[in-house]
């Protein structure tokens, strides 16, 4: 199928009012519980993942996609207005956005956040439609050692999300991958760690883990917090951005959205990381850098077109490989594979229409946000305020139907409640979550490609890791998850030769 | 003191890391022996597994070790000045995770028995109580939740939901 005809049979299968009317269901949730602090767009996709059961696979993606391209924008409402960030990805809009809103602009900070993510998000959605099917065609090629290798190096991601303690995230990633080993070995059908449980011999199911990782166990957090009262900009004067206002923005727009489309397609990085490194860069270009910090419009447009961005470059690596991104595009990857549908070369081969699909209803989404955002505002304003005490215990409900759904198996409630125990507790000890997330979703990618190699290979190690692809990926996973240490030693060795070179000056 | 604690926590989780890479390890010695066609047996993965998930739990014991021993002089510090202080009093509360995580454990056991609208409606309401909700509003909203999820996910999206034994709905 060539190019056009490609797109047209997406579009063909979007623009359906079922379709549409789901994406802009998927947008309106996934903007609602950006705003509502505590509720992360992770946790959204994960909680309305088993809603997705009893429909057809493109309407099921247009909520999960909706939701996960306005939860990324939804943060920077709260952001502004409440100086909190609905999502991690908007930290640094809270830094210029909050005074804005402080000094009778928060409709103004609003549009120029709702503008920016939009500009973002479109940009990412047309590199991904431009790269991805080459990288597809070429991953193509790939053999079991080199799936096994990119299965590796999807956990380079650890770094991102075990940014505390990376030798706890790479514990953690060993529990998961120890999870996907649960049921019958896919090689030999012997049945391991099933303790005579019928219920895991197909092994742990994915959906009730993400939701007791991603959703009961912030619930735990959540409601264990304080509840203290929270200021809230109420005031919000005009959202519309005028001619020389954007005119001011647009280069800040521009790089972020650059930016954050690559970081978003490098497996270690993510949307907050973009948002930090480009409110760096505003700063750094910036004729007046002192406004930064009190209100500086560049500060909300280039983090916001930054965090964005990260949802199309995030699907590069996701669609064409298998490998997620960041945490939500693992959960992605998880619902994915719930409908049937297994990301990587073979996917732009078989149901190359799904994909175009994907481009088309990600498009949408960003229109329907900017639509949302740029009327809504005024509402938004007031969900803040949503109480927790009656609104967790409704997630928490959400959570035990939606892993029961799965199979009308009462055991699923007992894996949620099991892993959000362990997710929470996690928390408590600083072990991150997110990467036994990663080891159960790679997990059984990872182990049965390894073992076909080995029979190929006819249980020669050496020869796995000898071809050219399968060592670049291992090299490549090494470098990313050991960066930080080597970047240590790199700068304690620089600082210890200046010294040495100064006391050596100082000495004659 | 928070220091310490952590401190006692990790210990807790490696002791708790190197017991599971023991079972793990023990367990799977014991599946069928590998061949080349089985893709060298179903032991071989967890194995490794549990042996490079021994080897990160040494390096985070290691520096559990030399965080230790840093943090010692300052908690003896703190505890010397804290002696004279007076003691807390330990009383038994549950705190609210608890509270869900106990709730969520009998919803699942009671759902089977007393159908999916009863047990979730007494769940919310638990859990709004928990939360320290006013009683009357706590009704009415684990009422609305339980039927606008029953509704959403029974009538519209078709997922079978039990009925229960006891009360037939």
């Amino acid at each position: 199928m060539d190019g056009l005809n490609l797109y047209l049979a997406g579009l063909g299968n979007v623009m359906t009012p079922s379709v549409i009317l789901t994406l802009l269901l998927g947008v309106v949730a996934g903007t609602i519980t950006g705003i509502l602090p505590g509720l992360s767009a992770t946790m959204t996709v994960a909680i309305l993942t088993p809603l997705t059961f009893g429909m057809d696979t493109v309407p099921a993606f247009a909520l999960l996609i909706g939701a996960y391209c306005a939860a990324v924008y939804g943060g920077s409402i709260t952001a502004i207005l409440a100086k909190i960030p609905g999502t991690p990805a908007a930290v640094m809009t809270s830094l210029d956005g909050y005074p804005l809103g402080q000094q009778g602009k928060a409709g103004l900070a609003i549009g120029t956040a709702t503008i920016s993510s939009f500009i973002g998000g479109v940009f990412s959605v047309f590199i991904l439609a431009i790269f991805a099917t080459p990288i597809a065609n070429y991953a193509l090629d790939f053999g079991a050692p080199e799936y096994f290798a990119i299965a590796v190096f999807g956990f380079s991601v650890i770094i991102y999300i075990s940014s505390k303690n990376l030798i706890k995230g790479l514990i953690s990633t060993c529990i998961g991958l120890l999870l996907s080993s649960v049921g019958l070995d896919p090689m030999s059908g012997f049945e391991r760690y099933t303790f005579k449980m019928f219920e895991l011999l197909n092994g742990i199911e994915l959906l009730p883990v993400m939701i007791g990782i991603f959703g009961l166990a912030e619930v735990m957090n959540v409601i264990n917090k304080r509840t203290e009262d929270i200021k809230i900009t109420k005031q919000i004067s005009r959202v519309w951005v005028n001619k020389k206002e954007f005119k001011e923005i647009l280069p800040s727009i521009a790089r972020g959205s650059v930016l954050g489309t690559f970081i978003g397609a490098v497996p270690a990085a993510g949307g907050t990381i973009a948002a930090i490194i480009s409110y760096g860069l505003e700063k750094a270009f910036s004729k007046h850098p002192e406004r930064f910090g009190h209100g500086a419009l560049e500060g909300v447009a280039g983090p916001e077109s930054a965090n964005n961005a990260t949802t199309g470059g995030a699907l590069i690596p996701l669609l064409t490989l298998g490998i997620p991104g960041d945490a939500i595009t693992a959960v992605l990857l998880g619902a994915l594979m719930l409908h049937g549908i297994t990301p990587g070369p073979m996917l732009f081969q078989n149901d190359i229409e799904i994909v175009s699909s994907i481009y088309i209803m990600m498009m949408l989404a960003n229109f329907m946000f900017l639509g949302v955002g740029l009327t809504g505002a005024k509402i938004a304003s007031r969900l803040i305020t949503t109480p927790v005490r009656y609104f967790m215990p409704i997630v928490a409900l959400l959570c035990c139907v939606g892993s029961y759904s799965l199979r009308n198996s009462v055991f699923d409630i007992f894996v949620l409640l099991t892993l959000g125990t362990i997710g929470y507790i996690f928390s408590k000890i600083d072990v991150p979550a997110s990467p036994l997330i990663l080891g159960l979703v790679l997990g059984e990618i990872a182990e049965i490609n390894l073992r076909r190699a080995l029979v190929i290979t006819s249980g020669n190690v050496i020869e796995v890791f000898k071809r050219p692809i399968t060592a670049a990926f291992i090299i490549a996973t090494l470098l990313i998850i050991f960066s930080p240490v080597l970047i240590r030693k790199g700068k304690a060795i620089y600082n210890a030769h200046i010294e040495k070179k100064q006391s050596a000056q100082a000495g004659q | 003191m928070e220091k310490s604690k952590a401190i006692r926590n990790d210990y807790i989780f490696i002791a708790s890391i190197y017991a599971l890479c023991i079972y793990v390890w023990v367990s799977a010695d014991q599946f069928p022996k590998a061949t080349i066609e089985s893709g060298f047996g179903a032991g071989m993965y967890p194995m490794l597994l549990a042996v490079l998930m021994g080897f990160f739990n040494t390096i985070l014991l290691i520096k559990n070790v030399f965080n230790s021993k840093k943090s010692q002089a300052e908690s003896e510090q703190i505890n010397a000045e804290n002696k004279n202080t007076s003691e807390e009093k330990k009383t038994f509360t549950v705190n609210k995770p608890t509270g869900f995580g106990i709730c969520i454990f009998i919803y699942a056991i009671v759902i089977k028995y007393i159908g999916f609208l009863v047990s979730s409606f007494l769940m919310v309401f638990a859990l709004t109580q928990i939360m320290g909700a006013e009683k009357k509003r706590s009704v009415l909203v684990s009422l609305g939740a339980a039927v606008i999820v029953y509704v959403l996910f029974k009538v519209v999206l078709k997922v079978s939901l039990p009925t229960g034994t006891v009360f037939g709905g």
